[in-house]
C-alpha cells in the first residue's frame, strides 16, 4: 500500500474493524462489504473528512454463476485539490444468485440512479429504496435478464424465409 | 375594463397549470436529439415542466457480445460505442486489458496514442461544433466544421485504414507505425485549423444572438454536476477543474504542458466556451508530442495466447466526459465481463435539472451542449 494512502485506508476502517482494504494492480483501493452494512458505509465514505468521496463512477454488476452470487462494484473517487491523496475506492458486494436484494445509494449519490436501473435491467439485481426502479436500455416489456450468464433468449422463433 | 379582463385571464391560467400540461414526445427520430434519443416531455405551452429520457433505441448488446469474443476481437466493437470518439473508446479498453494481462506499452506507443487521441479529441469538437450551431439555427457552421473533419479524416485514412472507425490501438501499443510524411500533414492541418478556429470563434462568440440562447440557459451547480456524476466539459462547464488527463494521468499525459480550460456559470455558453478552448489545449499536446516522440517499437511484448486474469477499471478523458471500461478475466483469452461506464448515459440525468422552466427550444441548446451520442449512451 502506498504510503500516501495509508491514511485513506485508516479512515475506511474507521468504525468498521473487520473491513480489509487492499490496493490492487490497477491503482484502485478494494473493500469488500455486505449488503447491510451497505448505507452505513456508503454514509461513512461520503461523509468522512478524511475520505470524502463525493464522486460516484459507476454502478456495475458481476454475474460469478460458478460460485452462486452476484457482485456489484461501485467505483468511488474524490473530487477536489487533493484528490490524488485520497485515491480511488472500488467497493465489491456479493448477494446471492437467487435472490439479489441490495440497498440503493440514490441518495446519497444522485448519480447512482441511472446506472442501477441499468444493473436492474441487465442483470435483475433489486436496489431496494430506488425511486424509480425499472427497466432502461430493453423494452418495458422484456422478460429475463440478458446479461446473467444463464440467460435464455425468451423471444418466440421466427420462422426465416431463405431467399 | 380590458386590462383587467386580460389580468383575470392570465392570473387563470397561472393558476391551474395542471390543466394545461400537455404531453410531447420529442424524438427518437427528431434532427435536434443528436441520435435516437427520446424524450419525454411535459409541457405548459412551450415551457417545459418536466421530462424524461427514453433510451435504448440503438442498444447493441455491445457488453453480451463482448463476453464472446477474444481480447483483441472486442476492439472494434468498442469503437462503435461512442463512434465520434472512437480513439478514446479503444484506448480505455486496451488499458483495462493491459492492466489484466500486465503488459507495457512501450514509449513510442504511448506518443502515438496521445496524439491519435488528441486528434480525435479536434475531429469530435468539431463535428460538436458543426452540430450545435447547427441545432440553434447557425447552418454554414456545420459544413466549415466538416470541410476541417475531411482534412483529419485524410490523415487517419493513411494512418489507420479508416476514416472513423479505426480498430487501430492493440493491447500493449497500436497496430502500425505512423506513415512517413504524417508529421507533415499533421502539422499542416494545425495550421490551418488554429486559421478556422478563428473565423469559428467569430461566427458564434460574441454573436448577440447566440448570446442569448445559450447564456443563462441550462444552468447546473458545481454540487449538482458532482453530485450528478457529470464530468468532461459538463462538470468543467459549472467550474470544476477536473480533467482526467490532469488528475489521474494516464499513459504519458504526464509529459506535456497543457491547460484545462474551466466555464464559469455551469450553463450552454460556458460548456460551449470549454469546448473550443479545448480545441487549442489539444493542438498544443499534439504539437508537443510530434516534437518529442522517440523511436522504438509500436507494439509490447504481448503474449500470442493472452490471459486475461483478474479484474481492473481503466478511465480515459474522452470529448465528452470520462469513458470507463471495467473488465473481468477468468484466465481465458475472452473477458469474462466488460461494463463500459458512458459518461453521455450519465449526463443524460442532468437533463431534467437543466431544462425544467426553459422552452423547448433551449432544450435542443442544452441538447447540443451536452454533446451525446446515442451509441455509447446504449451500447
Amino acid at each position: 500500500m502506498p504510503e500516501h494512502l495509508q491514511p485513506v485506508a485508516a479512515a475506511l476502517t474507521d468504525g468498521f474493524p473487520e473491513l480489509v482494504v487492499e490496493h490492487k494492480a490497477d491503482d484502485w483501493l478494494e473493500v469488500k462489504i455486505t449488503a447491510d452494512q451497505s448505507p452505513e458505509f456508503f454514509r461513512h465514505v461520503k461523509e468522512h473528512p478524511g475520505l470524502a468521496f463525493d464522486y460516484l463512477s459507476d454502478v456495475t454488476a458481476v454475474d460469478y454463476i460458478d460460485q452462486g452470487l452476484f457482485q456489484v462494484v461501485y467505483h468511488l473517487v474524490t473530487i477536489g485539490t487533493n484528490a490524488r491523496r485520497r485515491g480511488k475506492l472500488r467497493v465489491k458486494i456479493d448477494v446471492p444468485r437467487d435472490n439479489p436484494r441490495v440497498p440503493s445509494v440514490v441518495d446519497i449519490w444522485p448519480t447512482a440512479n441511472f446506472h442501477e436501473r441499468e444493473v436492474y435491467d441487465m442483470m435483475g439485481i433489486v436496489f431496494e429504496g430506488h425511486p424509480d426502479l425499472r427497466r432502461i436500455l430493453l423494452r418495458e416489456d422484456w422478460v429475463g435478464y440478458p446479461l446473467r450468464k444463464d440467460y435464455v433468449d425468451q423471444r418466440p422463433k421466427r420462422t426465416r424465409v431463405t431467399r | 375594463m380590458a386590462e383587467t379582463a386580460v389580468s383575470g385571464e392570465v392570473k387563470q391560467q397561472a393558476a391551474q397549470p395542471a390543466e394545461r400540461e400537455l404531453f410531447l414526445n420529442m424524438g427518437p427520430q427528431h434532427p435536434s436529439t443528436h441520435g435516437v434519443l427520446r424524450l419525454k416531455l411535459r409541457v405548459d405551452g412551450e415551457r417545459v415542466l418536466g421530462l424524461e429520457p427514453d433510451i435504448g433505441y440503438l442498444h447493441r448488446c455491445f457488453e453480451k457480445i463482448a463476453e464472446r469474443r477474444q481480447v483483441t476481437m472486442v476492439i472494434p466493437y468498442t469503437d462503435r460505442t461512442d463512434y465520434l470518439a472512437a480513439i478514446t473508446s479503444e484506448w480505455a479498453y486496451v488499458m483495462a486489458a493491459e492492466k489484466l494481462m500486465g503488459v507495457e506499452v512501450p514509449e513510442r506507443a504511448e506518443y502515438i496514442r496521445v496524439i491519435v487521441g488528441e486528434m480525435q479529441r479536434l475531429a469530435s469538437h468539431l463535428l460538436w461544433f458543426g452540430t450545435f450551431a447547427l441545432d440553434l439555427g447557425a447552418t454554414t457552421a456545420f459544413l466549415y466544421a466538416f470541410r476541417e473533419r475531411e482534412s483529419l479524416f485524410d490523415i487517419f485514412q493513411k494512418l489507420t485504414g479508416a476514416r472513423m472507425l479505426y480498430n487501430y490501438l492493440r493491447v500493449g501499443g497500436v497496430r502500425n507505425d505512423l506513415y512517413d510524411g504524417f508529421a507533415d500533414d499533421l502539422l499542416r492541418f494545425l495550421d490551418v485549423l488554429e486559421d478556422k478556429l478563428r473565423e469559428y470563434n467569430n461566427l458564434l462568440t460574441g454573436n448577440r444572438i447566440f448570446e442569448t440562447r445559450t447564456k443563462g440557459v441550462g444552468v447546473i451547480t458545481a454540487e449538482q454536476a458532482i453530485a450528478y456524476g457529470a464530468s468532461g466539459p459538463v462538470l468543467r462547464g459549472s467550474g470544476v477543474p477536473y480533467d482526467l488527463r490532469k488528475v489521474d494521468p494516464y499513459s504519458v499525459y504526464d509529459r506535456f504542458e497543457f491547460g484545462v480550460p474551466v466555464g464559469e456559470h455551469g450553463d450552454v455558453y460556458s460548456r460551449y466556451v470549454v469546448r473550443m478552448q479545448e480545441f487549442y489545449e489539444s493542438i498544443k499536446i499534439i504539437r508537443q508530442a510530434l516534437r518529442d516522440i522517440p523511436d522504438g517499437p509500436w507494439l509490447g511484448d504481448v503474449p500470442r495466447r493472452m490471459k486475461l486474469n483478474g479484474d481492473a477499471y481503466a478511465r480515459v478523458e474522452s470529448p465528452r466526459g470520462e469513458v470507463g471500461v471495467y473488465l473481468v478475466g477468468d484466465g481465458t483469452d475472452q473477458p469474462y465481463r466488460c461494463h463500459y461506464r458512458s459518461p453521455c448515459f450519465v449526463h443524460l440525468q442532468l437533463l431534467e435539472p437543466m431544462g425544467v422552466g426553459h422552452l423547448i427550444a433551449d432544450m435542443v441548446a442544452i441538447i447540443g451542449s451536452i454533446d451525446i451520442v446515442m451509441g455509447e449512451v446504449d451500447r
